[in-house]
């Protein structure tokens, strides 16, 4: 069993994030046509706009069900949205905000960009504590409006061409379909002026993504609702990011390989589960810990992989020539 | 002189009636009866919600039924709403079993027939008519073939169920052939070819003329082939001006992309003796039609050359931007001397 937990924490977890991320692209972009089909409550940027995807983002069904007449909303309509809530839900707390770390397409698409931008030698930018906190709010707001749009359009108040309208700015609709050969989305539609305004913010945030994920690690999950929409039922999860903080000597190696750059993983030493908002649960954070025990995963209270000594020299040491 | 007068005016006043009686008979045989998905009052409008195959009545379960109004005439748009259905009405459900559905008498002077929709699919509703006048029977049949589809219950598109239904009851039926690679969100456009296949008694029919008729009146005829199929390629009768005018007047919403009906229509004519209700004919002449929607080609509201402006525009400011920002982060110190 010692043997086994001694693997575990010694893990290449480099190397083992890259394969689980490409398994879960395959699944996700590709998963059609091997007929997967995993629904459409899935808590991650598995495009609905992709033809062969192998689930569907929930963001997508939620707009849709919200955007339903208030007289069926407020009625029986409204036990459809509220499963298709409960079963985003139990997807969700099964890998918590592992989602964004290790499934999510739009962030592997974000992380190979940075790794081509690692092999060009070029340096990484990087946000001011006060750029990071106003950013934040940002990924609250979009939540907001994604959920009070459609129902304005329920309600009346304003137009269907507003219909998913964070689908329409959001990059994944343009860059995930794109890896099937799809490039059917990358299009300004003139049919109204709240299609042609959405969609022409959806292609300047599309140029936003390309440039600004090839100098900032992970750019768009700062913005990303689907990470506030994470946050609001993280507690619930079994899967843990704990931090024990007797044990810390506020050497910031964990905030430093930290893509989203939370400094609270450094510096707070009080919280116990120190999950945070904007974490993508990548658990980079976790292998750069020098301090057996410090920081560690625990499904059900029970530890599954923890920051040691030995695995924190053996992922430091360069490999021998 | 007087005493004449006035039988030679009734007879007359006979005479005019019965000829516009006749030119109405006449007229009736000639005009198209088809099933219209589209409601004839705003209040009935206002009932219906949009769905991928037409407006369609969602109850409190979310489950569709669909209406459709019996109308005659080409002029599609201005086609009258019958109140007076002396056919029968039939509908062939997903399991291809002929179900009797439910009819509506309204006080609109309209009938029209509704049928639940549980499955995803394609259904076929019937309507089929007969009567004879002067020794020629008229089998008129109207087809709606109607898509039940909702993005809630899924995508997997199976092509077996969006196959067009052949039923061998009916004696001249209409099927439209599927586009390549078409699912339940396909729209039909203008510029695209479509293919009906014309069937007589379950058989492919050569030679039948097959005519499509658009919203805006453009009329266009084919002869089905040896397998029975008429192809024809739809053109855009909407234009950008046409539509700004149409706006004011219609207060639409959508400018530039609209959908427009079409009614495609055949006719066959055999000549073979027979009887029908005690009345004696030569020949039968069927007459079959099949309504749909096409819509403005994305071509003509879609625009990829501006998207790749704007895309460019977005990567050029972040990527320009971070540039500068950092060439004036490196920029060596310089010692300014000032000139005391």
């Amino acid at each position: 069993m010692n043997k086994v937990k001694s693997w575990v924490n010694n893990v290449d977890l480099r190397r083992f994030r890259f394969w689980f991320q490409l398994g879960s692209f395959i699944l996700l972009v590709y998963g059609g046509r091997l007929a997967i089909d995993l629904g459409s409550n899935l808590p991650t940027f598995s495009c609905g706009y992709n033809r062969d995807n192998g689930g569907v983002c929930y963001l997508l069904p939620l707009q849709h069900q919200l955007a339903q007449p208030w007289s069926r909303l407020f009625s029986g309509m409204g036990i459809a949205v509220l499963t298709g809530l409960g079963t985003f839900v139990l997807w969700f707390i099964v890998i918590n905000k592992a989602w964004c770390g290790y499934v999510c397409p739009l962030g592997t698409i974000q992380d190979w960009i940075t790794a081509l931008r690692k092999k060009m030698g070029i340096r990484y930018s990087t946000y001011s504590d006060d750029q990071f906190q106003k950013l934040k709010v940002i990924k609250y707001i979009l939540l907001l409006l994604l959920i009070f749009i459609p129902l304005g359009i329920g309600g009346q108040f304003l137009s269907h061409d507003m219909g998913t309208p964070f689908c329409k700015i959001c990059p994944g609709r343009m860059i995930v379909p794109m890896f099937n050969g799809d490039f059917s989305q990358w299009v300004i539609d003139f049919a109204s002026t709240e299609k042609m305004i959405l969609t022409a913010l959806g292609m300047f945030i599309t140029g936003l993504f390309l440039i600004g994920s090839f100098i900032k690690k992970r750019f768009f999950c700062f913005f990303c609702p689907m990470s506030a929409l994470h946050y609001i039922f993280a507690k619930l999860s079994p899967l843990k990011l704990i931090k024990d903080g007797d044990k810390c000597t506020r050497c910031g190696d964990c905030y430093r390989v930290c893509d989203m750059e939370i400094r609270p993983i450094a510096d707070d030493v009080v919280s116990i589960d120190i999950l945070k908002d904007d974490c993508i649960m990548c658990l980079k954070c976790v292998a750069a810990c020098p301090e057996d025990g410090c920081l560690k995963v625990n499904v059900f209270g029970k530890t599954v992989f923890e920051a040691t000594e030995s695995g924190f020299k053996k992922r430091m040491t360069p490999p021998a020539e | 002189m007087r005493k004449f007068k006035i039988p030679m005016l009734f007879l007359f006043m006979v005479l005019v009636i019965t000829t516009n009686a006749h030119a109405s008979t006449k007229q009736q045989n000639s005009q198209p009866i088809w099933l219209s998905g589209t409601p004839p009052t705003m209040e009935t409008m206002k009932k219906l919600r949009r769905s991928h195959g037409g407006y369609v009545l969602q109850d409190k379960e979310g489950l569709y039924s669909k209406i459709l109004w019996l109308r005659q005439g080409d002029a599609l748009k201005k086609s009258d709403y019958i109140s007076n259905a002396e056919g029968t009405f039939f509908l062939i459900d997903k399991q291809s079993n002929l179900q009797q559905p439910l009819i509506n008498k309204s006080n609109d002077d309209t009938v029209s027939i509704q049928f639940k929709m549980p499955d995803e699919g394609y259904y076929n509703a019937y309507y089929m008519q007969s009567h004879v006048d002067e020794g020629v029977q008229y089998v008129n049949i109207a087809k709606a073939e109607v898509l039940k589809h909702s993005c809630r219950l899924g995508h997997d598109f199976d092509i077996t169920k969006m196959q067009p239904q052949q039923n061998s009851q009916i004696p001249l039926d209409i099927l439209r052939l599927r586009f390549d690679d078409e699912n339940y969100h396909t729209r039909f456009s203008s510029g695209k070819n479509v293919l009906f296949k014309v069937l007589f008694s379950g058989k492919p029919l050569a030679g039948a003329e097959v005519t499509i008729t658009t919203e805006e009146g453009w009329v266009r005829h084919s002869q089905s082939d040896a397998d029975g199929i008429a192809s024809f390629n739809v053109i855009q009768d909407r234009f950008k001006d046409d539509e700004h005018k149409k706006e004011k007047e219609e207060n639409s919403r959508h400018p530039r992309r609209r959908s427009e009906q079409f009614l495609v229509t055949v006719q066959y004519k055999q000549a073979v003796a027979g009887n029908y209700k005690g009345q004696a004919y030569t020949s039968t002449v069927y007459t079959s039609t099949f309504p749909g929607v096409f819509t403005t080609p994305q071509s003509i509201y879609k625009s990829s050359a501006y998207a790749l402006m704007i895309g460019s525009a977005g990567f050029l400011v972040l990527g320009v931007g971070t540039y500068m920002y950092r060439r004036r982060r490196i920029k060596p110190f310089k010692e300014v001397d000032l000139d005391e």
